[in-house]
């Protein structure tokens, strides 16, 4: 099933390859039958081993909608999620168990995602115990080592997720999904809940534990600043749609999407005297509705430069220069900075 | 790895708060005992005091209470703080039995319906509709005159009758608990949907069961009263404190103290359970220990 011949590094993990997630609200009557919600609308995407991919955009744009996807919390409306080639959909439900575990998932609301009601080494041991994985002595002294890699003591295993700080929280969230040993974990806007000093924490375990387990992250944010920080690739999403991927270098030095230079925008730089002086592009009017999306390029509605071609037809997502590709007819190019 | 959020050790919160005895209060304390002395009233009253219970004795016909009678005798003459200790035992067996029925019976419709949703649901809120539409003394009526008026068959319609407020509360319930994150959590980590049922859905909705099975423990006692006023509940000549407080009913101008003594029992009864099953929701409940 695995080929342990191909080397580490090009290993795709996990992958996605056009998926669509619609959801369909009810009709009224039975006479209507209102647009669906196209939350996730053609969505690939690749995660090879030790990679940490970024997918960032605004509130609503399908993010996290992707990472429930990818994590077979939902089953897509179209396409295919593959967890090492394998189309997760249709695999019989061993690998499927295989896959759940190789797969984890850190979620945003801290205090949401803990059972107020069970001990946090209950909550942790929770995989293990579904899976039956182990012997209880040997689960138990897994759970004690998870907690201790996210900087948790045996005091706190003890403690009710109410009776923890928000950080603490997010630390048995990220306990819970590193137990079951996993290649990828997918991180959806972990940070957004906390405050900023602990924010930092966090984003340094993270990184810890990719160099220490060799993880490959999913990490879907809104944070530009974190992102730079833990992503070796970025890739931008809008209404559904991925409209650029790049590597974090470039894609920080010169986006060419016009949405995504607008992001990077509107990231404020601790400096007076630069940020008074800078250019800030500023996005035109309102997202449009997922349910009804504008024709031919979804952004020209709020685009700067979007020309008559733009309503026309839509552009397909194209290579432009090395390790980059950007849905846009008019990107814009690095030189013309 | 050396978080400042990771280094406070957890248990200051736990150690502020009193200790359970002390939560407890003297009040909980007085209910405790008068719910133990219902209990040994219970087990051990008809043992001693049936024949006082039973018997009729005309010449101390409707006789206020008094230092031999404490809660005065009834319109044959009979002791009420005697019967009231009888009426214990098969008034708690139908009353707890029928809200134990009720109870199971609710929470698994109620939590199928709201868990499952779709047809499930449909099918279970129809179940419950179905209940709503039928007359509850109807249904008894015709349950008892098949099957007969024994404490089982009792138990088994005033849980059938009951369960809807289960159903309805817990389907509620279920459906805002089902939203949670941590639902989702489980289902990442590969937990099943019976696993989740049992360790986070069903726990987590125990509180608002408890509130209502204390509510519902009077209406229990009220619909056993009315059952044995149609003469389908407990067979006299053997009391029972709803009909005790019926059998009083005639006489509520002239002799009271027939209604007022096994009232005040319900009521102190009911009372004491609700305010207990209150203190141990409170305790059971980790997310309130802060």
């Amino acid at each position: 099933m695995i080929d342990a011949t191909s080397p580490l590094s090009t290993e795709i993990l996990l992958e996605a390859d056009s998926v669509c997630v619609h959801f369909q609200a009810a009709s009224r009557f039975g006479l209507t039958r209102p647009p669906p919600v196209r939350a996730v609308d053609g969505v690939s995407l690749r995660l090879v081993a030790g990679d940490s991919l970024a997918v960032v955009g605004e509130s609503g744009c399908g993010k996290s909608t992707l990472a429930r996807a990818l994590a077979a919390l939902i089953a897509p409306t179209a396409g295919q999620v593959r967890y090492r080639r394998r189309d997760v959909a249709t695999s019989g439900c061993h690998e499927r168990r295989l896959m759940r575990r190789a797969v984890q998932m850190v979620f945003q609301n801290p205090s949401g995602a803990l059972d107020p009601r069970l001990r946090v080494e209950t909550i942790v041991r929770e995989g293990l115990d579904a899976g039956a994985i182990g012997m209880r002595a040997e689960r138990v002294a897994r759970v004690a080592h998870a907690l201790d890699m996210v900087g948790l003591g045996a005091q706190h295993a003890r403690a009710y997720p109410g009776q923890l700080s928000g950080g603490q929280q997010q630390r048995v969230g990220i306990a819970r999904a590193i137990v079951m040993a996993p290649e990828v974990l997918i991180c959806d806007e972990v940070t957004s809940a906390l405050d900023v000093s602990i924010k930092v924490q966090i984003v340094e375990l993270l990184m810890s534990l990719r160099d220490s387990l060799g993880l490959a992250y999913l990490f879907i944010s809104h944070d530009l600043g974190i992102v730079r920080q833990i992503a070796t690739r970025v890739a931008v999403m809008y209404l559904g749609q991925i409209v650029e991927t790049a590597s974090t270098a470039s894609f920080y030095r010169a986006p060419a999407h016009p949405y995504s230079v607008a992001l990077l925008s509107a990231v404020p730089i601790p400096d007076p005297a630069i940020e008074a002086t800078r250019h800030h592009i500023e996005l035109l009017g309102e997202v449009p509705s997922p349910s009804n999306m504008p024709t031919g390029c979804r952004f020209r509605t709020r685009c700067a430069q979007a020309q008559p071609r733009c309503a026309a037809e839509a552009p397909e997502l194209r290579d432009f220069g090395p390790g980059r590709a950007v849905a846009c007819h008019y990107p814009i190019s690095a030189s013309a900075d | 790895m050396t978080g400042i959020d990771a280094a406070a050790p957890p248990d200051d919160a736990a150690a502020s708060g009193a200790s359970p005895w002390r939560r407890f209060g003297i009040l909980n304390a007085l209910f405790a005992l008068w719910l133990i002395a219902m209990l040994i009233a219970a087990l051990f009253g008809p043992a001693f005091l049936a024949e006082q219970a039973m018997l009729p004795r005309l010449d101390f016909r409707l006789k206020p209470p008094d230092a031999a009678n404490w809660l005065g005798t009834d319109a044959v003459g009979r002791d009420i703080l005697a019967r009231v200790v009888v009426a214990a035992r098969p008034t708690l067996t139908i009353a707890l039995g029928g809200v134990a029925v009720g109870l199971v019976i609710g929470t698994l419709i109620g939590t199928l319906a709201g868990y499952c949703g779709g047809w499930v649901n449909l099918v279970c809120m129809a179940l419950v509709d179905i209940k709503l539409g039928f007359p509850t003394i109807l249904f008894a009526i015709g349950v008892i005159a098949v099957f007969g008026s024994d404490t089982a068959n009792l138990v088994i319609v005033i849980g059938v009758t009951g369960f809807v407020t289960y159903a309805r509360v817990q389907r509620g319930v279920v459906l805002k608990i089902k939203a949670q994150p941590y639902i989702e959590a489980a289902r990442a980590v590969g937990s099943s949907h019976a696993r989740i049922l049992a360790l986070h859905v069903v726990p987590n909705a125990l509180s608002p069961l408890l509130i209502v099975a204390s509510i519902d423990l009077v209406r229990v006692i009220l619909l056993e009263a009315s059952l044995s006023f149609i003469g389908l509940g407990i067979q006299p000549p053997t009391p029972s404190w709803g009909g005790m407080i019926n059998a009083g009913r005639d006489y509520l101008q002239t002799a009271w103290w027939i209604c007022v003594g096994p009232g005040l029992v319900i009521m102190l009864t009911a009372l004491g359970i609700s305010r207990l099953g209150d203190w141990l929701r409170d305790e059971l409940d980790p997310s309130l220990v802060t």
